[in-house]
């Protein structure tokens, strides 16, 4: 009984905030179908603002910037206002473009928008943490309940505003004439405008509250934890959006309900459970897969928001225009699949294992073949079979623990054989640990099936974070954080491929294979079902396709290249740990493969050429060397833009033939 | 001459509100059979809960004997059923070619691994299937077209491509769903003499459309569908002057 | 003669590559019943969107009281004067009656007569009185439609575009909603209806406009329409 009482008030407190943000996501959702993932970063920047406002000074960019050292009661309205203002300047600039486009492209905006802000406040604000300063309300004595229960009274200030907010907002959605427009908006947009609704505006209105709410959020939680950082709004996003999930996006209450709950079981999980603490965040994960595969439209939600067509983002050639021309011409042309131009691209590839004779860049052209191998993978699945899969790089984690603690903590550290004994072992890994993967695959694919567009987006997200969680947590299967250390590097007959050269060639040599298998897969019966279902899937199946099976055969096939080349990354690094695996890794692996070309051969190399050297290059920059984070802002303005202007990215004319060469 | 479809007692209820009503309708084994009422009588409803696009609440459906109803749409095709669509789905992002081929996936055979390999049972049958396909297109029309991308055929090619599609999976029945909307006089006289040929070849036709000039001399045989239930059935000289169909077409008391 | 309220000249509306609506031109003079009628297909409703503003034109010209409405969003013509029933009701089914009629009235906050039209409209259609505090999706299909036509008429409109306000009812309703839209018009609201229920509807109309595949193919009085070009139309020739 002793933490009972403590539990029951720190999940009261926790559900408060995942409320608030949940609406959030829940009021956007509702209006115009979009799950906006940059709401985590609207919820760490209206953080940020709040301390800011409160501070005498701060270091922006660098400088002490004067600041007005206003108290907590002016800062907050103030942070959320100008948050609000933010919510809506994103909108208009970086979804109402994409209104009519394929859904697939809103989100993968929504998504480089969040790299985008999160690095941005990282260059502001730096990347330490910027504590939470003390104010008169939070010194004021806590409250005692039954001698146990310690409540301080800011808990009751965040529960009385969370009760308060939400209060209002179910009065202003169903009282007023504002409201009613965006309920009417959300039912049926074309018999809104027939009554004069101004749409765009309701739209923008939503996004303003929806903002508001995040920023609302993100203060409340910033001042229960005393911090505010870049990073915050990330996993505290994710939970907001698992609560309007498990209470039925679209729903306020159901935000409410869904925030409310998912706080208490983690809490009381983290409570009770052995080693709770740690395995909260998988509690909650799981919820949100279990709630998605059984009632997708959550407790209170209504079964046909979900039904949203699958879009493809590939679909039509768009006639290139101005810059885009020349580059279009010359990626069509490399990427034609002429064999004896291949052969050459091959050749050059290899050459330059012998042209570069500097390790540094031999090393970065092992990322880029690492990077381009892993990106072809995820290209299959989201690229040919338009399933936007968020949690790929759980594949590319399974492959490199599997062949890591097989070699390392089995054969090793149990039964004391050395590597070089057995080196041919990591070749047999690399099928066995992409088998190991594809099963996965198809196993946690299963569920997802029903599944269309953002929500699939999401449960892959959620399996992600859990295997995620079991490698960082389970210590004696994957030595947690530390990681593992030693792994062998790949060799051949016993001598060992230790340079970055022969790494280089090795990786080049797998690549080979790898576009090889895909495009041979690609160019039969199953490419075309798997095109087939990504550009129409009601078709696809009256067609006689199977599209359940194609689809977990794609996850499948998929998640063979992944597990297959985190073997090859564990062996060329020699190391691993959790931090190889994170979300931001598979973020960034779409972003590539996006802005190379989605269902392109070529198009997850170029991404990863350009992506990697732009990194070392830009290392040079004075600019960059005092904000390294500026280079994702960039790649995330990048994308943003590409969704506008070009969403099949730089190689679009690169097509890939879906007919087996004669 | 012998049964083909039969469904009996076919009901479809969207929350209350019945889009068929206990439909029981027969097509004959080699017939063109059409498919007309006004709007919102409940054709595209038929349609679609024939190939399980739509679950139906009551009722059941067999092809040649077998009972279909409950079955996944691709299922369905499989057993025999090809259809078109009202609101063209050709697939956008591919050749006029692949699109076609899509429609002959029931026919491949091969493994992951003979694939991986190109096996020679493969390429044969990869082969087999690019020579149907081209033969498909031939047949509708679109002769030389088979690179083209599908998004850039014109739309009555659209729709022939549809057909093309269809035809490939080597359907004992199919669906048109308004094959001819859209489309001038000549369009349309051209299609009906494929949709003719197409039943020549023995395949049952089942076809929605409008435009009762062409229904009259196309069809064999004509059910009419009035508010989700079925109005009439018989010879296209039957149907039209039964006055039934006279008033719930112009819309004169009964 | 008055001049038009509506006057569409010329109009085209295109589909990608498909031509909907090719050189459509009609006029609406105030105070009268235009039908639009044709089978289906023949671009009945697709003239009526670009009219109310939902589709772009290709080619052609509307003016609504004189002014030329091309580049004029749909809730601006809302505001005009021009109010549109969708084909499918369309009602905001998880809405109250009262709801769906106040955001009829979306464009008009805090005009004084507001309550006085609802009250007009509860008289026409005494059923959404009622049912005021049901939501849309609970009521009966003539019912929405009532309530489709009231939230219309709740913007105030001058003209009224009614595309097919009779299509799946039953016999009687098809009847009362025939019977209100003579009452529409005789309290001073010009209508263009399209409507399949082609006899019924050249009963009603003042003019009557044909389309077929998406062309004007006769434009005349309805009591000069006689019974074998709409057979034509609907059912093709005899053989």
């Amino acid at each position: 009984m002793d933490i009972f009482g403590q539990l029951l008030v720190n999940a009261l407190m926790l559900g408060a905030i995942y409320a608030l943000a949940a609406v959030a996501y829940t009021l956007v959702y509702g209006v115009i179908q979009l799950v906006n993932f940059a709401f985590g970063e609207l919820f760490m920047l209206g953080a940020f603002i709040c301390v800011s406002l409160m501070l005498p000074s701060v270091a922006l960019f660098g400088w002490q910037a004067p600041m007005p050292a206003l108290p907590f009661l002016v800062a907050l309205p103030l942070a959320v206002v100008i948050v609000a203002g933010l919510g809506v300047v994103v909108e208009r600039l970086a979804y109402r473009p994409l209104r009519n486009a394929p859904r697939l492209a809103p989100l993968i905006a929504a998504i480089a928008v969040s790299v985008l802000l999160q690095s941005v406040a990282q260059s502001i604000w730096g990347p330490e943490e910027l504590r939470f300063p003390r104010f008169a309300l939070g010194q004021l004595p806590p409250i005692v309940l039954f001698d146990t229960i310690y409540i301080r009274v800011m808990e009751i200030f965040v529960l009385v505003a969370a009760i308060a907010s939400m209060i209002g907002l179910t009065l202003f959605v169903q009282y007023t004439r504002m409201g009613r427009a965006m309920r009417a908006t959300a039912e049926d947009p074309t018999a809104a405008r027939l009554v004069g609704i101004p749409v765009n505006r309701v739209i923008a209105m939503a996004f303003l509250i929806g903002s508001a709410f995040a920023a609302l959020a993100g203060v409340l939680y910033a001042q229960t934890y005393s911090f505010a950082h870049p990073t915050m709004g990330f996993l505290p996003g994710l939970k907001a959006l698992t609560a309007a999930v498990l209470g039925g996006i679209g729903s306020i209450p159901g935000a409410a309900l869904g925030g409310m709950l998912l706080a208490f079981v983690e809490t009381f999980a983290a409570g009770y459970l052995p080693n709770g603490a740690a395995w909260r965040d998988a509690v909650g994960f799981a919820i949100l897969i279990l709630v998605l595969a059984f009632r997708p439209q959550g407790i209170l939600g209504r079964k046909e928001l979900n039904e949203a067509p699958a879009g493809s983002l590939v679909g039509e050639q768009v006639a290139p225009r101005g810059l885009f021309a020349p580059v279009d011409r010359f990626f069509g042309w490399l990427g034609q699949g002429n064999t004896v131009l291949n052969i050459a691209l091959a050749c050059i590839a290899v050459a330059l294992a012998f042209i570069i004779t500097n390790d540094y860049w031999l090393r970065i052209l092992v990322f880029v073949v690492t990077y381009g191998m892993l990106a072809s993978g995820l290209n299959i699945v989201v690229g040919f079979t338009g399933l936007l899969d968020l949690g790929f790089v759980a594949f590319f984690a399974v492959g490199a623990y599997f062949t890591s603690i097989l070699f390392v903590l089995v054969l090793r550290g149990r039964f004391g054989i050395d590597p070089a004994d057995i080196w041919w072992l990591f070749y047999a890994n690399l099928f066995l640990g992409g088998a190991l993967a594809a099963l996965i695959g198809a196993l946690i694919g299963t569920p997802t099936l029903r599944l269309r567009g953002d929500y699939l987006a999401i449960m892959t997200l959620g399996f992600h974070e859990i295997i995620r969680i079991v490698a960082t947590n389970w210590i004696d299967l994957t030595r947690g954080p530390m990681g593992i250390r030693g792994i062998p590097t790949p060799s051949l007959f016993g001598m060992p491929l230790m340079s970055p050269k022969y790494l280089y060639l090795l990786g080049l040599a797998l690549s080979i294979l790898v576009v090889f298998g895909i495009a041979r897969l690609v160019r039969s019966y199953v490419g075309r079902a798997w095109v087939a279902i990504r550009e129409n899937e009601v078709a696809a199946e009256a067609m006689g396709v199977p599209t359940a099976r194609y689809k977990l055969l794609s996850y499948a096939t998929g998640g063979f290249i992944g597990g297959l080349v985190g073997v090859f990354f564990a062996h060329s690094q020699q190391y691993i740990s959790p931090l190889s695996f994170s979300l931001f890794e598979n973020i960034l692996i779409l972003m590539l493969i996006v802005m190379g070309g989605l269902g392109t051969f070529i198009g997850p190399f170029l991404g990863a050429l350009f992506w990697i050297v732009f990194l070392q290059v830009a290392q040079g920059m004075p600019l960059i060397q005092a904000h390294p984070e500026l280079r994702y802002a960039a790649l995330g303005l990048v994308l943003v833009l590409l969704m506008i202007y070009r969403p099949q990215g730089l190689a679009a004319r690169a097509r890939v033939s879906l007919m087996m060469s004669k | 001459m012998s049964v083909l479809l039969e469904t009996r007692g076919l009901t479809v209820e969207f929350g209350g509100l019945f889009a068929l009503k206990a439909v029981d309708l027969q097509v004959a084994d080699g017939a063109i059979h059409g498919l007309i009422g006004p709007n919102g009588a409940g054709k595209s409803t038929m349609v679609n809960a024939l190939t399980g696009l739509v679950p139906t609440s009551a009722g059941s459906m067999q092809l040649a004997d077998r009972p279909l109803h409950g079955r996944p749409t691709w299922e369905i095709a499989d057993a025999g059923i090809a259809r078109t669509f009202q609101n063209i789905r050709n697939f956008a992002g591919m050749t006029v070619l692949e699109n076609t081929l899509v429609g002959a996936h029931r026919h491949f055979r091969a493994s992951f691994a003979a694939l991986l390999r190109r096996s020679r049972a493969a390429r044969e049958e990869e082969e087999s299937q690019r020579a149907r396909a081209l033969e498909a297109l031939h047949f509708v029309g679109l002769r030389g077209r088979d690179e083209q991308m599908a998004t850039g055929l014109s739309y009555g090619h659209q729709r022939r491509l549809e057909i093309a599609r269809a035809l490939m999976l080597q359907p004992r029945l199919l669906l048109l769903d308004e094959p001819l909307a859209g489309m001038n006089a000549a369009e349309k006289d051209e299609l009906a003499d494929i949709i003719r040929a197409i039943r020549d070849r023995g395949i049952t036709v089942l076809i929605i459309e409008h435009d009762m000039q062409i229904m009259r001399t196309l069809c064999d045989r004509l059910s009419v569908l009035h508010h989700g239930a079925l109005l009439a059935d018989g010879t296209p000289k039957e149907v039209f002057s039964n006055p039934l169909v006279q008033s719930a077409y112009l819309g004169q008391a009964a | 003669m008055s001049t038009p309220l509506l006057e569409v000249g010329g109009l085209a509306v295109r589909y990608g590559v498909i031509n909907a609506v090719e050189d459509v031109s009609l006029s609406v003079a105030p105070g009268s019943i235009v039908s639009l009628i044709g089978s289906n297909g023949a671009g009945k409703t697709t003239s009526l969107r670009a009219i109310s503003g939902l589709l772009a034109p290709a080619a052609g010209s509307i003016r609504f009281d004189g002014r030329d409405l091309a580049g004029v969003a749909a809730e601006t013509r809302v505001a005009m004067g021009l109010a549109q029933v969708p084909e499918g009701r369309r009602v905001f089914p998880r809405m109250t009656v009262l709801e769906n009629l106040q955001l009829g009235a979306y464009l008009r906050p805090g005009d004084a007569s507001v309550p006085e039209d609802l009250e007009a409209i509860t008289t026409l259609f005494p059923i959404l009185e009622q049912r005021r505090k049901q939501l849309a999706g609970t009521l009966s299909g003539g019912e929405q439609q009532m309530l489709a036509i009231g939230r219309a008429l709740m913007s105030r409109p001058r003209l009224l575009l009614m595309d097919e306000p009779t299509m799946g009812l039953a016999p009687q309703m098809v009847e009362l909603i025939l019977e209100r839209i003579l009452e529409i018009r005789r309290l001073g609201t010009t209508i263009l209806l399209v409507e399949q229920n082609a006899v019924e509807a050249i009963r009603l109309s003042d003019m009557v406009t044909v389309l077929r595949l998406g062309r004007v193919v006769h434009t005349s009085p309805g009591s000069e329409i006689g019974d074998d070009l709409l057979r034509d139309l609907y059912l093709g020739h005899d053989v």
